[in-house]
């Protein structure tokens, strides 16, 4: 039964992960500059869930990768932005993060509807331990 | 004659099994809870019917031939070990049943309706098994109290 | 001389002088059937303890989903052990004060 505990903290682990990944999505929506000035807007990033434990330490779930999403940058034309670019075919124009907030608010209700599901089956996998123990009393 | 009707042990053993299957059932759906969202995966499964096909066999089977000890026989997922613990072996899911664009098969909703199924299962047999043994107490200590 | 105490009230006492005549076989009505009783009770608390097993098998093996039956058998059986039981204790003290009993 202590296994089953494993298993199922593997998997909110990896879900929160995601979580996180995603409200980082959200929050740089409309992020056009990185950190130390550079003009270039922030890229959309994902997870992938590959079976197994952490680091093969048995069954379970693990986050295999965070990758970033290639898809390309969104356009807008607002050549009085600070962040607008000054030069080629596209001047003038202002490159936003490719993050479609619709697709990150539905990503998030099932991240968050898997972690729910796992914090249940634990609730029911700490019944039943209690009830394996009660043999001994 | 009434002694072993108490003892009742092909009953106990019968209980025994039932735990150990639920408990092995409880960490098959947990694995495949864990993977609900993970590309690729198919759902592996415990069967309970064919655990109770093989459980009413065996019961049937040691009343005739007047052994105490059930063994579980026939069934390509259950089968008991000759000391009398249970053996699971999962099956995985075939793929076309119902596959998601990510290449799943999990429904959330069945799974955890099986969680609940087989956790009423696991409960009902522990707490069988506790009041034969409380019963059986009883009647060695002499006094209900 | 008429006896102010009839003896013949006495007679269900006397099994225990009588087990000591030859024939020690031929129990007393009152004693045998006592014993008998006892005996038959115990058979019926042990049938109906087969009868509770064997809805238990019967909810294990998926044949019955109703919980109410499996638990009403196993309750009655449980009940009517443990009455037998307390028969059994009551007996032996009854037994118990019999013997120390100065006459």
């Amino acid at each position: 039964m202590i296994d089953t505990l494993d298993i199922t903290s593997s998997a909110l682990v990896a879900q929160r992960t995601r979580l996180n990944v995603i409200a980082g999505n959200i929050a740089n929506a409309f992020t056009t500059a990185q950190e130390d000035g550079t003009v270039r807007p922030y890229r959309r990033r994902g997870v992938t869930f590959a079976p197994g434990a952490p680091a093969g330490t048995g069954p379970g779930v693990h986050v295999a990768e965070i990758w970033e999403d290639p898809s390309e940058f969104e356009l807008r034309y607002d050549p009085g932005h600070p962040h607008a670019l000054r030069e080629g075919p596209w001047a003038g124009y202002v490159q936003y993060p490719n993050v479609n907030l619709t697709m990150e608010y539905v990503d998030a209700i099932e991240a968050a509807r898997a972690y729910e599901a796992n914090l249940a089956l634990m609730s029911v996998t700490k019944t039943m331990t209690r009830e394996a123990l009660q043999l001994f009393a | 004659m009434w002694i072993e009707r108490l003892t009742g042990s092909r009953l106990i053993h019968a209980l025994e099994l039932t735990a150990q299957f639920a408990e092995q059932r409880h960490r098959v759906l947990a694995e495949n809870v864990a993977n609900i969202d993970t590309p690729d995966y198919h759902t592996r499964r415990l069967d309970a019917t064919e655990f109770e096909a093989a459980l009413r066999q065996a019961l049937q089977q040691a009343g005739r031939s007047g052994t105490e000890r059930l063994e579980l026989r026939g069934k390509a997922q259950v089968s008991t070990t000759p000391d009398g613990r249970l053996v699971a072996r999962p099956a995985v899911e075939p793929a076309p049943n119902i596959l998601f664009h990510d290449g799943r098969n999990a429904l959330l909703e069945e799974l955890m309706t099986d969680v609940q199924e087989n956790a009423l299962r696991y409960s009902l047999a522990t707490r069988l098994l506790r009041s034969r043994f409380e019963a059986l107490l009883t009647a060695i200590r002499g006094r209900l109290r | 001389m008429a006896n102010p105490v009839s003896f013949d009230r006495l007679r269900p006492i006397t099994p225990p002088v009588r087990a000591a005549q030859p024939q020690q076989g031929a129990a007393t009505p009152q004693g045998g059937g006592f014993a008998a009783l006892i005996r038959q009770e115990l058979e019926r608390v042990s049938q109906m303890q087969a009868e509770a097993d064997a809805k238990v098998e019967q909810l294990l093996t998926g044949q019955t989903q109703d919980l109410s039956a499996v638990f009403a058998a196993t309750q009655k059986a449980q009940i009517a052990f443990s009455l037998l039981m307390e028969i059994r204790n009551k007996l032996i003290d009854a037994y118990e004060e019999l013997k120390n009993m100065r006459i």
